[in-house]
């Protein structure tokens, strides 16, 4: 049987959630738009995230502990820097996923080093899969990379 | 045929299953085949999704529900076992196809190693390669391999006036620009031979290199696996049954003899049970061991499970900063090309360098990692983030690539096993494998030598090192297992005799890598078919 790309709309994260995502994983993958490098916010890595978190686990079983994951992560992480993940600028957002990935910063109940792999892991799938999945949008990052294709620059 | 007993049971409808089933039925035998999984269709292969099909691996067991224990330094972990398929046609659904002939020291490890304390355990193979040859040929016509004899002197041997059944697939553009680098240092890389169509074959297409190969299942079919090839060949003569959702959980014996097995349909129904004069199991290494655990096969010497090897692996990257991009004919094409990785570098085979004490080695495959590969596992084995991404990326951007992969030795170690692990089941409550395994200090020297030398090489011709990752001491799983029952002369050594049959149960057989006496240093595939052939070739009709 054909296997087709779910098209569920995005219904887990909050806005507030979205917007700290957004944050983070702009600092996972740095894009500078004016040096032709596309980044994370106009690839809609956010929306790739948030309606695969919509599916239900018969499209993939760890997504429901993704979800739990994630609320208790980002709340958590919120409380310890005590302030909007929103609010950090690039390098602030470096400097707290690096202390992620050494657990120089510590969470309560969520092992620092497993939220960093998990937001790498799942940014580097909102570039780079299947724009059906809402992500990679208008292909810019495979067209970026070079994947199948010439290397394009891409601007804004 | 469902109301006959059949004359042969074989559990596991992969590699060894399948090519022992096609060549019983071709003397007239009547075979059922049991298998665990379901029956696929090629379409279950689209679309070409790497996060459903590779990230999220959903042609494999779940991690959640049907792992394998891996117990190292006092630890135990749960492993998701990427390489099993459970499906009519076994991993073969999802292998790249590497269908490659053991030959030279991989039939005379004893001898080759030269040192008798390394040589304890690695016993020279009860037969000679002359024993496997016209099974190899057999195989390779039957299963449709393209390739070409005479490529380069590090090639394995052939027969004089023989070659296989189609040339190799088109060559990448990158491959003459690797072949003279190599040349120049005296190596002599060669197009390896492959399961994949190089044309029309046996109702199947040519390869349209779609760049989904290896860990994907082939939508086209042009790829072979045990289901289009001698599966289908064994169940067009009517001779040959093979059920899905069985799951054998037990081989019943009695006195010495085989009589049947157990089975169940679904994790909670009751047992059911087959009889049989013959059962074959075939679910690999580690898996057939795990049966012949659970039925209490005798095991006076205590081998059953033991000397499991996983093949030593190494893993370089590199890049060539002055050249232009790969690309057909010459052109920059708006569309980059697509290739396989069809080289093999066989030169380390048998390593002859007094400054080494190595003998026994193994082979390299070559793969553009850049233009074929995925995205997401491109980007994602970088192990990077931040600035130092993008930035790597940017350098990938513009420059030719290639990925060398090393298959080599594994020494063979007692204490290197499968057990069935005491505390987890799996969804049919039956306790999964629990493997130990460390590799020797030889498997890890001989990685590194095999990647410094290539890398040696590859620098001289303007290449650049990427990525460079030998072989560890752990190793939790793979699909090149072997070992587990291994095959001999005698029970003080041996689990199955030189038939790849019982010593202490009459008419009960292996016939996946698990009586490999070694594992070899070569994708063990072929191997396997060649002797499922050899085996069932002269197997009795009757229970003598």
């Amino acid at each position: 049987m054909l296997w087709t790309i779910p098209n569920v709309p995005p219904s887990f994260f909050s806005q507030e959630e979205r917007m700290a995502l957004d944050v983070l994983f702009d600092a996972i993958f740095p894009g500078e738009p004016e040096q032709g490098i596309p980044n994370t916010n106009k690839a809609g890595v956010v929306e790739f995230l948030d309606r695969l978190l919509s599916c239900d686990e018969s499209i993939y079983s760890e997504i429901p502990q993704w979800r739990e994951f994630y609320r208790t992560a980002l709340s958590e992480l919120t409380m310890h820097i005590d302030g909007d993940l929103s609010d950090l600028s690039r390098s602030q957002a470096t400097e707290v996923l690096k202390q992620l990935e050494s657990n120089e910063l510590e969470l309560l109940s969520i092992s620092s080093l497993t939220f960093f792999n998990t937001l790498r892991r799942h940014c580097i799938q909102g570039c780079f899969s299947d724009p059906a999945w809402g992500g990679n949008q208008g292909m810019i990052m495979w067209r970026w990379l070079g994947y199948r294709r010439t290397a394009e620059d891409i601007y804004d | 045929m469902t109301d006959l007993q059949p004359d042969v049971l074989i559990i596991g409808a992969g590699v060894g299953g399948g090519s022992a089933a096609w060549a019983l039925v071709q003397r007239g035998f009547r075979v059922l085949i049991f298998e665990k999984g379901h029956q696929p269709d090629n379409s279950d292969y689209l679309l070409y999704d790497e996060l459903h099909f590779s990230e999220h691996k959903s042609l494999t067991p779940p991690i959640n529900s049907d792992a394998n224990v891996y117990h190292t330094n006092g630890q135990t972990r749960m492993v998701q076992r990427w390489w099993v398929n459970n499906a009519v046609g076994g991993s073969s659904n999802i292998w790249e196809s590497n269908l490659i002939r053991y030959s030279g020291p991989d039939f005379t490890p004893a001898s080759t190693l030269n040192d008798d304390y390394l040589a304890q355990d690695m016993p020279d193979w009860p037969w000679s390669y002359d024993d496997f040859q016209p099974y190899y040929e057999q195989a390779e016509w039957d299963w449709g391999v393209s390739g070409q004899i005479n490529q380069s002197p590090s090639q394995e041997t052939f027969r004089d006036n023989y070659d296989y059944p189609m040339p190799p697939i088109t060559q990448h553009p990158g491959d003459e620009t690797l072949k003279s680098i190599f040349n120049n240092a005296g190596y002599y890389p060669y197009q390896g031979p492959k399961g994949i169509n190089s044309q029309y074959r046996d109702e199947r297409p040519e390869c349209p290199f779609c760049g989904f190969c290896q860990g994907f299942g082939c939508a086209v079919n042009d790829r072979a696996s045990a289901r289009n090839t001698v599966i289908e060949k064994a169940k067009a003569t009517g001779l040959c049954e093979v059920k899905t959702g069985h799951y054998a959980t037990r081989i019943h014996h009695q006195d010495g003899k085989v009589q049947g097995a157990y089975y169940r349909t679904t994790p909670e129904s009751e047992e059911y049970y087959q009889p049989a004069n013959k059962v074959i199991v075939a679910t690999q290494a580690d898996q057939s061991a795990r049966l012949f655990l659970l039925s209490d096969i005798p095991d006076p010497h205590q081998l059953i499970g033991h000397y499991l090897t996983y093949h030593t692996k190494g893993g370089l990257e590199v890049v060539f900063p002055d050249l232009p991009p790969w690309s057909r004919n010459g052109e920059n094409d708006s569309q980059n090309p697509v290739g396989l990785g069809t080289l093999q570098i066989r030169d380390l085979y048998n390593i002859s360098d007094p400054s080494s004490s190595l003998s026994i080695g193994g082979k390299f495959s070559v793969y553009d990692p850049y233009t074929i590969g995925t995205p997401i596992s491109l980007v994602n084995r970088t192990g990077l983030w931040g600035k130092e991404l993008i930035e790597h990326l940017q350098g990938l951007r513009q420059v030719p690539g290639a990925g060398f992969s090393f298959t080599g030795i594994a020494l063979s170690q007692y204490d290197n096993r499968v057990e069935l692990d005491p505390n987890v089941t799996d969804p049919w409550g039956i306790p999964v494998v629990r493997s130990y395994y460390q590799h020797h200090e030889y498997d890890q020297q001989l990685s590194r030598y095999a990647l410094d030398t290539i890398a040696h090489i590859l620098e001289q011709g303007g290449g650049k090192i990427i990525k460079k990752r030998p072989q560890g001491p752990n190793n939790s799983g793979y699909g090149h297992m072997h070992g587990t029952l291994r095959a001999g002369h005698t029970p003080e050594t041996s689990v199955l005799d030189t038939n790849c049959q019982s010593h202490a149960v009459q008419g009960l057989y292996a016939l996946d890598a698990s009586w490999m006496p070694t594992s070899g240093a070569s994708n063990p595939s072929l191997t396997i078919i060649a002797n499922a052939y050899r085996v069932c070739a002269t197997m009795p009709q009757e229970n003598t």
